[in-house]
């Protein structure tokens, strides 16, 4: 097993630590490993604490009990409460999400980045602005489409699918170095063909002097007065045992936990933000699996996690996808159980399954609640549920026009649907919203980037509004959801926050 | 697997299977049996039963029937029962991406993660 130099795990670390540095960055996923690494080849010096352990790519394998105990935040099993609720996956390991999410790549859509800087007044955030960031993450990142030997059966099918139905269907742009094509992007990619943070930033950052601590878990950020003096918090054992106090001073702090983290964080440490807006806005995508089941054989587990995305109704806010998942996880969501389940799954070669990714305009928020932690609470707009329908009504017409012979839908209690008449007979009544079965790995907004410090918790560059020192750089940024995989966003804003923050030279 | 959930969640897993072996009793087929005695027509019934009312029951059976068949489908004896062998795929195509484009990863992995060679 390779160790980075720099890197300290929990092992290592015996008793109380106390560190100095310029900018402590908390989180090493999308936005902190990318923040750390710019700040550090500029000659900042830095620290990282990640709550996480570190996980080289040599221990990844394809068992999926393996990557949810060691990889996701509590097994993967995060759950936004609401009407229906949500089931969430976060990362939490070195790397932080970008070890677990499916790559794909894209730009923030232009007239999502228009609608932040006309309604938020973000400034430097038109496509001219962010080019540059985005050409730079798509080069540090190795974005690039799919090599063609290495798409699956269950891709064809449901391009076959959107072709016959004459819809606009595109090839995902990924963070890959000629993909395998091992279908592990769920599990940590074992090639390190998967360009995530583990194997780009972290190690950059590294290499430049940065210093990362794994297994720590920041519990506050430190202030004197108003400005911010570092944080505190501690090291976590195996078993997620409390170990030694962890305090590290630095003039600057900048969270990178992610959208519920971040804002959990701010809470528990006294923050408040004058526009009530800090750990509110959440948007999560939420998106629903359609289930189908072909004659030939599909082996959906050879080949790209994610081939190609629907974009033929991107402006009704649904983007369509079909992902293969492992055994563990569709047996986990089908709607069957016992001899039935085991019938279902009897069938797993000749499964594909798809569905849509809803642009929400509903909103969540995330509350400390005492002796449980972070509490994430959803509020699926009727708009929203009615799209996501839509979406699994558009996903389930792609497949059987692929030549699906059977189709489960994630409505609890619906009835396994056998061709396109039965679907819009079923389709013709109105579906009860709490039987919808909603997921969600894109969690975005809850401190929301705004010039006005009446309507969001940072200004332009993540700094929080009236608290001097401390940044935000995650998809919490986010002012609301932008429509497509959000990565290269969160990526391409630290390029540009870290810029800035190196420009002001009082770091 | 369930050991990487939360305190509280385990404990709220642990309350709901309680729930569920108990509230067997007041199932009227079940003439008074805990779930866990039930043969398995009526286990069946009870479940059905419970999944059909739609409400935090239905919700609470519907979460563990999830963690219990991730868990069974995460072994791998199961996983070949069904055709899922997913390490020599692995082994084979990561050969595949090695000998087809070794170069370009050699030199893509020196530009995107540890410093360009003659940096300072």
């Amino acid at each position: 097993m390779s160790v980075l130099s720099g890197l300290t795990s929990q092992a290592e670390i015996t008793g109380d630590l106390k560190l100095e540095c310029g900018v402590v960055v908390v989180g090493s996923g999308a936005g902190g490993a990318t923040v750390a690494a710019e700040l550090a080849e500029a000659g900042v010096d830095v620290i990282v604490l990640e709550e996480g352990g570190y996980h080289p790519t040599g221990s990844f394998t394809a068992e999926t009990g393996r990557a949810l105990r060691t990889l996701y935040r509590d097994g993967g099993g995060g759950m936004a409460i609401g009407r229906p609720s949500v089931l969430f996956a976060e990362g939490r390991c070195v790397g932080g999400s970008t070890v677990v999410n499916g790559g794909m790549s894209w730009r923030t859509p232009t007239r999502v980045l228009d609608r932040w800087a006309e309604q938020e007044g973000v400034l430097a955030i038109g496509e001219e602005d962010l080019d540059p960031y985005f050409a730079r993450a798509e080069s540090l990142l190795s974005v690039e489409l799919q090599d063609p030997e290495t798409i699956g059966r269950d891709s064809e099918l449901f391009k076959a699918g959107a072709d016959a139905k004459g819809w606009n269907i595109v090839p995902n742009r990924r963070n890959q170095l000629h993909c395998a094509g091992t279908n592990s992007c769920n599990t940590g990619c074992p090639t390190g063909a998967k360009r995530s943070m583990l194997v780009t930033s972290v190690p950059r950052a590294l290499s430049r002097g940065a210093r990362l601590f794994a297994d720590c878990r920041v519990d506050r950020v430190t202030r004197s007065g108003a400005a911010v003096t570092g944080v505190a918090g501690h090291v976590v054992r195996p078993g997620g045992r409390k170990g030694p106090a962890i305090a590290v001073r630095a003039r600057t702090v900048i969270v990178a936990g992610g959208a519920i983290q971040t804002p959990a964080l701010l809470l528990r440490s006294g923050l408040r933000s004058a526009s009530g807006q800090l750990g509110r806005n959440l948007s999560l995508h939420p998106n629903a699996v359609v289930t189908a089941f072909f004659d030939e054989d599909v082996t959906g587990w050879h080949g790209v996690h994610q081939a190609f995305q629907i974009r033929e109704f991107a402006a009704d806010g649904l983007l369509l996808t079909a992902v293969n998942l492992t055994p563990t996880m569709l047996a986990g969501i089908l709607p069957a159980y016992g001899r039935e389940l085991g019938a279902l799954m009897a069938d797993y070669n000749r499964i594909v399954t798809a569905g849509p990714l809803v642009t929400d305009t509903g909103t969540g928020r995330i509350r400390n609640v005492p002796g449980v932690g972070p509490q994430v609470f959803y509020s699926l707009a009727d708009r929203d549920a009615a799209r996501v329908v839509r979406g699994v009504e558009l996903t389930a017409e792609a497949l059987f026009a692929a030549g699906a012979r059977r189709v489960l839908l994630p409505f609890a209690g619906a009835p396994e649907v056998r061709s396109p008449g039965e679907l819009r007979h079923l389709l013709a009544r109105p579906v009860p919203r709490r039987s919808l079965q909603l997921y969600s790995i894109h969690l975005m907004g809850t401190a929301r980037m705004s010039e006005d410090p009446r309507r969001g918790v940072v200004g332009s560059f993540g700094e929080f509004h009236g608290v001097p020192g401390l940044f935000v750089t995650d998809a919490s940024l986010f002012p609301g959801p932008i429509g497509i995989n959000p990565m290269e966003t969160v990526v391409a804003l630290a390029l540009r926050n870290a810029q800035r923050l190196v420009e002001r030279r009082d770091i | 697997m369930l050991g990487a959930l939360p305190p509280a969640a385990r404990k709220a897993l642990s309350t709901a299977l309680i729930l569920l072996d108990q509230g067997a009793r007041v199932y009227p087929p079940s003439r008074g049996r805990r779930f866990a005695r039930l043969d398995d027509r009526t286990a069946d019934a009870y479940i059905r039963a419970l999944l059909a009312r739609r409400d935090a029951a239905a919700e609470m059976v519907q979460r563990l029937k999830g963690v219990v068949t991730m868990c069974y489908y995460d072994l791998p004896e199961v996983q070949r029962e069904i055709g899922y062998d997913p390490a020599p795929y692995i082994a084979a195509v990561s050969r595949r991406r090695l000998e087809t484009y070794g170069p370009q990863i050699r030199a893509g992995e020196a530009t995107g993660g540890l410093p360009e060679p003659g940096q300072p």
